[in-house]
């Protein structure tokens, strides 16, 4: 007998039926994000091992590329999860091409979308903190760069939704933002607390087991940094990845379902053609 | 972390977060590329037909989304795509469904069933209680149970499957038409525990208005009343005001 996970859940609730569903699923789970995530993650380890150490403009490419990475993950993750939500088996090859069916490009493209306007308006309010700081008004500058760092967590907030509902709702470009932060509303603080406690808890747990040296040659060795890049990638990523996916999957489906907008219609709907 | 503080950081910064947007620019067209050569026009002129047909249905322009999902399937039939087409006779089935086409619901459903592949295909549930929904409709009512209660068992064996909801009601209505008004209530009331489970205030409303009438069929009028309120109720709370108006007028002919 499997079970459900459609209803409106707590925290606590929210976090143990993540990783029911990750520990259930795990091997559809990790070979969905390995598919994706760790082509992606050799090639910003590779960039970062050969740039020098000091090269802010290569940690600002490795820090956005890893988010992007992430988010293209989460798209192939979500239906599966979804599946995974409704009791139903999942499959690495149906999550696969549920993506591609919906139209890469638009996905990912929405996605992007939603990156691109965090990081215009984040870079463009820091930009003037800087310059104020540089003109040597260093209050007003860290006011400024501290209101940057609010409109990143307001956005992040607002846009958190963009995955789940480009492919459970099939809403793309503008109106996924826009489903997404309208879903948000009225939940704000909820939203960010829950997201922020379970982020870091997840971000946390994944660096504690990072830092076990798995590595079975010595920092002498001259592929080390790209066997450390591996095992890093794969044992603390694909357990981050999958498990946040299905944390923010079945918190939407809560949210949903708290603010009235989950009809049996729409769960007929998504259970119909979300496989199609 | 002076060091971001200065034109060179700031530049640095910009510059690799450009970098890092051209590239995922870059790995979107790439998937893009990929995926559309791997289908051709008629694939994709399918596929937006199917679209625009979605829409249509949406917005409940039952004529012109059948159209739409007709030409989708017209031009599959030449280039086949089992799982678009599976989808344009499922959504075709649906926009019969919504029409009172029940015949041509049931023909749709059961094409949907000769193409479905395993990696894209509606649960089988789904599909029973779509064809169930279209016997009810035609007036075979054994028919229809057969089929719904197939849809009931095999959802069951999810433990708070939110789909039930749905299936119960069409089993109510179904036993109410075969004049079993204990399995009906007994089926609404399951219909109800899971609406509330989901606070799908409009489905509850529907299922009670529906209990209310199985118990003013059976002379219990003083039950009816009370579901008539309760669906009154919600639809009020879900912003309904006219259904509900209707709903407690309903509920007032009973009590004169």
């Amino acid at each position: 007998m499997n079970d459900s996970f459609i209803s409106k859940q707590g925290f606590r609730e929210l976090v143990a039926n993540a990783f029911h569903i990750y520990f259930k699923n795990a091997p559809t789970l990790i070979a969905i994000c390995a598919a994706v995530l760790l082509p992606g993650y050799l090639i910003t380890d590779t960039v970062g091992y050969f740039a020098p150490d000091d090269a802010k403009a290569i940690q600002a490419f490795d820090f956005f590329l890893r988010a992007f990475l992430q988010v293209v993950a989460e798209i192939f993750l979500v239906g599966e999860i979804s599946q995974a939500a409704f009791g139903q088996p999942t499959s690495v090859g149906r999550g696969l091409t549920r993506a591609s069916a919906r139209g890469l490009g638009r996905l990912i493209g929405t996605n992007l979308l939603a990156l691109a306007v965090i990081a215009v308006v984040v870079l463009a309010i820091g930009s003037a903190g800087v310059l104020l700081a540089v003109a040597h008004h260093e209050i007003a500058g860290t006011l400024v760069i501290l209101l940057g760092c609010i409109a990143f967590v307001l956005l992040w907030v607002r846009y958190i939704f963009v995955s789940q509902v480009v492919i459970l709702q099939r809403v793309y470009w503008v109106s996924a933002l826009r489903a997404s932060a309208s879903l948000v509303t009225g939940s704000f603080w909820k939203t960010l607390w829950y997201g922020s406690v379970f982020t870091v808890t997840v971000a946390f747990l994944s660096y504690l087991i990072a830092a076990i040296p798995l590595s079975p040659w010595s920092e002498d060795f001259a592929g080390y940094w790209l066997v450390e890049s591996i095992i890093k990638n794969a044992v603390a990523l694909l357990l981050f990845v999958p498990i946040s996916a299905a944390f923010w999957t079945l918190f939407y489906y809560s949210l949903r379902i708290e603010s009235d907008r989950l009809t049996t219609a729409d769960i007929v709907e998504i259970q119909s053609f979300g496989n199609l | 972390m002076g060091d971001y503080f200065t034109f060179d950081g700031l530049r640095e910064i910009i510059l690799g977060v450009v970098a890092s947007f051209v590239t995922a620019a870059l790995v979107a067209v790439t998937g893009w590329i990929i995926v559309r050569t791997g289908f051709g026009s008629a694939h994709r002129n399918a596929q937006r037909h199917l679209r625009q047909g979605r829409v249509l249905q949406t917005a409940g322009d039952f004529a012109r989304a059948r159209e739409e999902f007709e030409t989708s399937i017209n031009l599959l039939r030449e280039h086949p795509t089992p799982a678009l087409l599976a989808e344009a006779y499922l959504r075709l089935g649906d926009t019969d469904l919504a029409t009172g086409n029940w015949q041509g619901a049931v023909e749709h459903f059961k094409l949907y069933r000769e193409l479905a592949s395993k990696k894209a295909k509606v649960p089988e549930d789904l599909v029973c209680l779509r064809i169930g929904r279209a016997h009810l409709g035609m007036g075979n009512v054994d028919e229809a149970f057969r089929f719904l209660d197939e849809a009931r068992r095999i959802q069951e064996r999810v433990t708070h499957n939110p789909l039930l909801g749905e299936t119960y009601v069409r089993l109510a209505e179904t036993e109410s038409r075969r004049k079993r008004p204990d399995a009906a209530r007994e089926h609404y009331l399951r219909a109800i525990n899971v609406q509330e489970r989901l606070r799908d205030r409009r489905a509850e409303a529907g299922s009670r208005v529906g209990l209310a009438e199985m118990y003013a069929s059976t002379g219990d009028f003083e039950s009816a009343r009370g579901q008539y309120s309760s669906a009154a109720r919600l639809y009020r709370d879900a912003g309904d005001a006219g259904t509900a108006g209707l709903i407690e007028a309903k509920a007032a002919g009973i009590a004169a």
